[in-house]
């Protein structure tokens, strides 16, 4: 069984940016996700994050195309948010940030521990196995 | 201009496809090969591209998000408390 691993909206940028300047721990991530070595979910939160940046910078056909990529990818899973994370976040009692317990929450849906961002929350607050460039 | 070779095939169908051609598409034992059987009987063999593969850098030209970017994102998702 593939690894299955959740990115954040950062990595969706790099995997889109000039090879050379991408972080090394990420420029590993795109090998392994184009070899097929491991399965990448995408929140569709993060998707919505790095929209709102890049249409301030006018580049909404750019991630037209970036999402139309990763739809093409077998080994690529955009996450809806849905009824379903909620219902996982039933489980938590304590009150967190909702942005970041629901991408938490999508590692938690999809049986994985691992995720690739820089924000520590992750780690610290969610027990996630935090893979950053840091 | 089409270039056309013929070969045997093995007994369990092996065929190589020959290393100029494999150099010519940077085709190396990492990757993989999808085949179309045609209604003409013609096999299309195709060097799989995954998709991040494209090296265009659709967002040259941007800077990477900022700490205070993310932090404006995540208030355009949900207002956070200041």
């Amino acid at each position: 069984m593939t690894e299955k691993v959740v990115v954040d909206a950062q990595v969706l940028f790099y995997f889109h940016y000039t090879y050379q300047k991408v972080p090394s721990i990420l420029q590993e991530l795109k090998e392994k996700v184009i070899e097929g070595k491991l399965t990448v979910i995408i929140p569709i939160i993060a998707i919505a994050e790095l929209f709102w940046k890049m249409r301030k910078v006018g580049k909404i056909n750019e991630v037209r195309e970036a999402i139309s990529r990763w739809e093409k990818s077998e080994n690529i899973i955009i996450d809806d948010f849905n009824l379903e994370i909620i219902k996982l976040m039933l489980d938590n009692s304590e009150s967190h940030e909702l942005h970041d317990e629901i991408i938490a929450i999508t590692c938690k849906k999809y049986n994985t521990d691992i995720i690739y961002s820089t924000d520590e929350k992750f780690k610290e607050l969610f027990n996630l196995q935090l893979r950053s460039w840091k | 201009m089409t270039e056309k070779i013929t070969q045997k095939v093995s007994s369990n169908g092996r065929i190589v496809i020959p290393k100029e051609w494999r150099d010519k598409l940077n085709i190396n034992d990492k990757n993989f090969v999808e085949m179309e059987l045609k209604d003409d009987k013609t096999i299309l063999i195709k060097k799989k591209i995954h998709p991040l593969e494209i090296e265009d850098n659709l967002f040259e030209g941007v800077t990477p998000f900022t700490e205070d970017e993310l932090d404006e994102a995540k208030k355009s998702l949900f207002s956070l408390k200041e």
